[in-house]
């Protein structure tokens, strides 16, 4: 960063020479830009105004300012953005000049976390994510709920142990992850399947979308996550951290380290090593412990990397195990055990005492990623990168149902086994002249998954090869960036659908295209972004076939699906007035061929009845807005308001679909003090949360009618077991301070052990959410 | 800095080494990918009906080979006379692989205090009157619900259907648990069919 910021300093520079002939007594003009002092990276909007002639002006999103028509004179330049303390310059003007300011972080503020990728010159949209500063918050969480402080990011969750990201309403497939620089290839099919991703890992977690997605994925529908650890380049000394979480409710906690540097100063070799764990047991409603509901987990990563002049090689691998217990009385024989249970007809003996035992139904999950880099500068213009990862995911389930007496061999082994090996090669050329930037590449994937056990999902080979190219350019006040991708999918399908000799051969191809265009605007700037993705129909939706456990229902494939398309817009508008940031987006999502399980028909087994869900194809809208606002009050005292509206609606039938977030409005305030001798930044916080009913949900089921007249004539078009849980209010209390290198941080969430369900919460049919939770975290950094 | 050195470069040997050796062992399995080691699907309910005054028989089947999804099971419609008492036996098969047909009965025998069978008629009042076979108990004296003796009477009303549960860890001693009563039983249902019940006059 620095380099580039003696850069511009120069080019500025060069360019006031050419308006000193110009000078008059009050045409002077000062250039510059306002940056962080830590990271260096430009801060966007910064107020920059000269005291004595009440001039001013702000800085672009890249923290760039201009002020024109100054007089000759003495002044006291001030510069201020929100989050920092501000900085005061005394100047004597006598012709053009440049100025860069180095900003320090006041930790006072709430959410500086919010945009975290300005420096990023490649991504036009404003990417949104959290940093490692607030990512400290929510250590020893699951993945997803590290995310959530992003805004439109929801989760969806089964029992309290899986939680899958949501972006706007959308999951899953639609929703890729990204996992240091890689797509993370996981059984990421179904919603009781979270990322396969050590939480520990990432530094930064933030959400791209539109034309920054092009690069990476055709069908990134619902955007992508980007999960990134810390930059193996990152630190020339040692360095490193510890860390610690304890929380009350599971009685348990997670605990991380991370070590990195460089060999020494004639060996540009720098390395990184980071391990974590996690324990929990049993979790505890404001009422009872929930049966089976512990989680251990037990992670390792490193990467080694080497800076030659012109050139950067790094290799990465990580490890992920986990094993996690499922709410006992989740799983269940059929139907009419469904009714009983939602009806309050049966009681689950749900008052058992804590136990850290992970007893039948469980899940072994393990995922390990490979990935070697290279990085090669041509000239100044010209760069390739070359990437190739492999992945292993295998993921294993254990049932409560082992049949009706199981041998010892039966009982050892799992009823539900996916081994999922992915290989990935991408090779990309980038080019930069001025303002405008190039880059092409093409990508190779191949994948295959087999399984043993409980026949649900064929085993598959398939591969993926794609082409894309990206353009960035300034068009008058527009800042451009524009790209199209072409990608082909081919697929064998193996048993029990095909043969190994004989497979069943499937391919899909398309294109993909997005632009998103940027303007600066008076302290802030408007974003908007067009896109078209696709994406092949997964194995799952084609051919899967049998029981899902967890909710009691078939689940049936459908081989005729065609691909899905979404076409997308959405706007982005920051704004800075005074000591208050908003940040506002609007979007909607038309889902062509959308797929999806519509509940058909009423299935007899031996085992009794079970709605049979079958994968179906209509046009989806989805559309929403999300709202942030900040800022100060007075020093010391900051808040943080958010709203994430979201609405989803079938086309075809105008049915409502399953399991699309409520809408969800928080309130947070920041209390600050000056440090206290060894004390420093000490701060509390106070927030409130509120989920509304999911009031556009399906209809519920007509348990009864359906019994009696044992048909399926009474069944809508579109249902759910249980109607949407009412909405519900939590309040939660954070208290965080340092002590030299060691910060604390105290957390109470669910304050008022409110009992309540979530909608997005797969087992809501059967539990209620977590209660009171007290949680400590340290970070030691050295 | 020797000792921060040593152990920069012993870190750097670790993971070196880590890295040549990161595949995974797959599981130590015999059974090959892609197999259905499927754990004891129960495919075919058979009831046994022995006339206790001429010991005549007569079977009606419940058979879904393929499991849940796919084809829909074959159900017979049972037919048995009025005013005739029966012994009644289930049997309970795995008859997915025709070439091996698993009998699970006796697996219910062996963990009969986990397993009861419920029997709910719904046809007219009085037609008929089902009750546990005495002789047919569990460890602890409990009925299991293998063997039942059916009583019909003149019937009110010919057609009707008769419902098998078989429940799986359930409490046997809850209360207003009966023959035709599961509900307050708690556990989880491993058969549950409904067959058309017809009594010939």
């Amino acid at each position: 960063m620095k380099p580039f910021i003696w850069i511009v300093s120069i080019l500025m520079s060069l360019l006031g020479v050419d308006a000193v002939n110009a000078q008059d007594n009050c045409t002077i003009q000062i250039d510059g830009q306002v940056v962080d002092a830590e990271s260096g990276e430009g801060l966007s909007f910064a107020s920059v105004i000269l005291q004595e002639s009440s001039q001013g002006a702000y800085a672009d999103s890249a923290g760039f300012f201009s002020l024109k028509g100054i007089c000759v004179g003495d002044y006291t330049l001030r510069v201020t953005h929100i989050g920092c303390a501000p900085q005061k310059k005394v100047i004597r003007l006598s012709g053009d000049t440049t100025f860069v300011f180095s900003l320090n972080h006041d930790e006072s503020i709430l959410h500086e976390f919010v945009v975290v990728g300005e420096e990023e010159k490649e991504l036009v949209l404003t990417k949104i994510g959290v940093r490692e500063a607030q990512l400290e918050s929510t250590t020893g969480l699951q993945l997803a709920e590290q995310a959530l402080a992003i805004p439109g990011m929801r989760m969806q969750e089964t029992g309290n142990t899986i939680a899958k990201p949501v972006f706007r309403g959308l999951q899953g497939n639609r929703l890729l992850v990204l996992n240091a620089g890689v797509r993370q290839e996981g059984q990421y099919w179904g919603s009781e399947h979270a990322p396969e991703i050590d939480p520990f890992l990432a530094q930064q977690v933030s959400v791209i979308e539109g034309v920054d997605a092009l690069r990476y994925a055709p069908d990134a529908i619902g955007g992508l996550l980007l999960v990134e650890p810390a930059d193996v380049f990152g630190s020339d000394s040692l360095s490193g951290s510890l860390t610690g979480m304890g929380a009350t409710n599971g009685r348990g906690g997670a605990l991380g380290g991370e070590l990195m540097g460089r060999v020494s100063e004639k060996f540009p070799l720098y390395f990184r090593g980071q391990i974590s764990s996690r324990k929990f047991g049993d979790m505890k409603t404001p009422d009872v412990f929930l049966v089976n509901t512990g989680a251990e987990e037990l992670n390792y990563s490193y990467a080694l990397g080497w800076k030659g002049d012109a050139w950067k090689a790094e290799v990465f691998y990580s490890n992920f195990n986990q094993r996690i217990g499922i709410y006992r009385y989740s799983h269940l024989g059929n139907l009419t055990d469904l009714y009983e249970v939602i009806t309050g007809i049966r009681s689950n003996p749900d008052t058992t005492d804590f136990s850290y035992d992970i007893n039948r139904p469980y899940q072994d999950i393990g995922h390990e990623l490979f990935k070697g880099r290279v990085e090669v500068e041509l000239d100044a213009e010209n760069k390739i990168e070359a990437i190739y990862s492999r992945q292993f995911n295998s993921r294993k389930e254990f049932d409560v149902h082992v049949g009706i007496n199981p041998s010892a061999e039966e009982l050892a082994r799992p009823q539900l086994d996916y081994a999922l090996t992915t290989h990935l090669g991408e090779l990309v050329w980038r080019n930069k002249v001025g303002a405008l930037s190039r880059s092409v590449g093409v990508t190779g994937l191949f994948r295959e998954n087999t399984f043993r056990g409980r026949n649900f999902m064929p085993n598959y080979r398939n591969s993926s090869f794609g082409a894309f190219a990206l353009e960035q350019r300034n068009l008058g006040i527009w800042k451009l960036k524009y790209g199209i991708r072409y990608e082909r999918y081919d697929a064998d399908i193996f048993n029990p659908i095909g043969s190994e000799d004989d497979p069943l051969n499937l391919s899909f191809d398309g294109l993909s295209a997005a632009l998103a265009a940027k303007k600066d605007l008076e302290s802030g700037d408007l974003t908007l972004s067009a896109a078209t993705f696709w994406r092949a129909p997964a194995v799952n939706e084609l051919f899967a076939s049998g029981l899902h456990h967890g909710v009691g229902a078939i689940e049936q494939g459908n081989s005729e699906l065609l691909q899905e398309r979404s076409y997308s817009l959405s706007a982005t508008w920051r704004r800075v007035f005074g000591r208050t940031r908003v940040l506002a987006t609007a979007y909607t999502n038309y889902i062509e061929n959308y797929i999806f399980l519509n509940p058909n028909d009423i299935e007899l087994t031996i085992r009794g009845a079970f709605p049979r869900f079958d994968y179906e194809q209509t046009d989806a809208l989805y559309w929403g807005s999300d709202i942030q606002v900040d800022g100060q009050l007075n020093k010391g005292f900051a808040y943080l308001v958010t709203a994430s509206l979201v609405w989803a609606q079938n086309v075809g039938t105008g049915d409502f679909f399953i399991n699309i977030p409520a809408h969800q409005f928080a309130l947070e305030f920041k209390k600050t003090w000056d440090d206290l001798n060894k004390i420093k930044q000490p701060w509390i916080a106070l927030s409130g949360n509120y989920t509304m009913e999911q009031y556009r949900a399906p209809e519920v089921f007509p348990f009864e009618s359906v019994f009696e007249a044992g048909s399926t004539s009474t069944l809508p078009s579109s249902f759910d077991f249980a109607a949407a849980p009412d909405g519900y209010f939590l309040l939660g209390a954070r208290a965080g301070l340092r002590l030299g290198q060691t910060s604390f941080q105290l957390g109470v969430e669910n304050m008022l052990n409110t009992t309540y369900r979530n909608y997005m919460n797969r087992f809501r049919y059967y539990m209620d959410e977590q209660g009171l939770n007290i949680t400590l975290r340290i970070k030691h950094n050295f | 800095m020797n000792i921060s050195k040593y152990l920069r470069f012993s870190l750097i040997a670790v993971m070196a080494f880590s890295f040549t050796s990161c595949e995974k062992d797959d599981d130590n399995d015999d059974t090959p990918p892609g197999s259905t080691n499927e754990e004891e699907l129960i495919t075919d309910l058979v009831l046994t009906f022995t006339n206790t005054d001429d010991q005549s028989q007569v079977t009606f089947m419940f058979s879904d080979p393929d499991g849940p999804g796919g084809d829909p099971p074959a159900v017979d419609d049972i037919f048995i006379d009025d005013s005739t008492s029966y012994s009644v036996s289930v049997e309970v098969l795995d008859a997915s692989d025709p070439n091996d047909v698993e009998d699970i009965t006796t697996e219910i025998m062996d963990e009969d205090e986990a397993h009861q069978f419920f029997y709910i008629a719904e046809s007219a009042d009085n037609s008929i009157d089902i009750s546990y076979d005495i002789f047919d108990v569990d460890g602890n004296g409990n009925p299991v619900g293998l063997s039942t003796i059916w009583n019909t009477n003149e019937p009110t009303a010919d057609n009707g259907t008769v419902r098998i549960v078989l429940r799986h860890e359930l409490n046997k001693d809850a209360t207003g648990i009966a023959i035709d009563d599961f509900a307050g039983s708690g556990g989880e249902t491993d058969i549950d069919v409904t067959f058309n019940l017809t009594i010939v006059d």
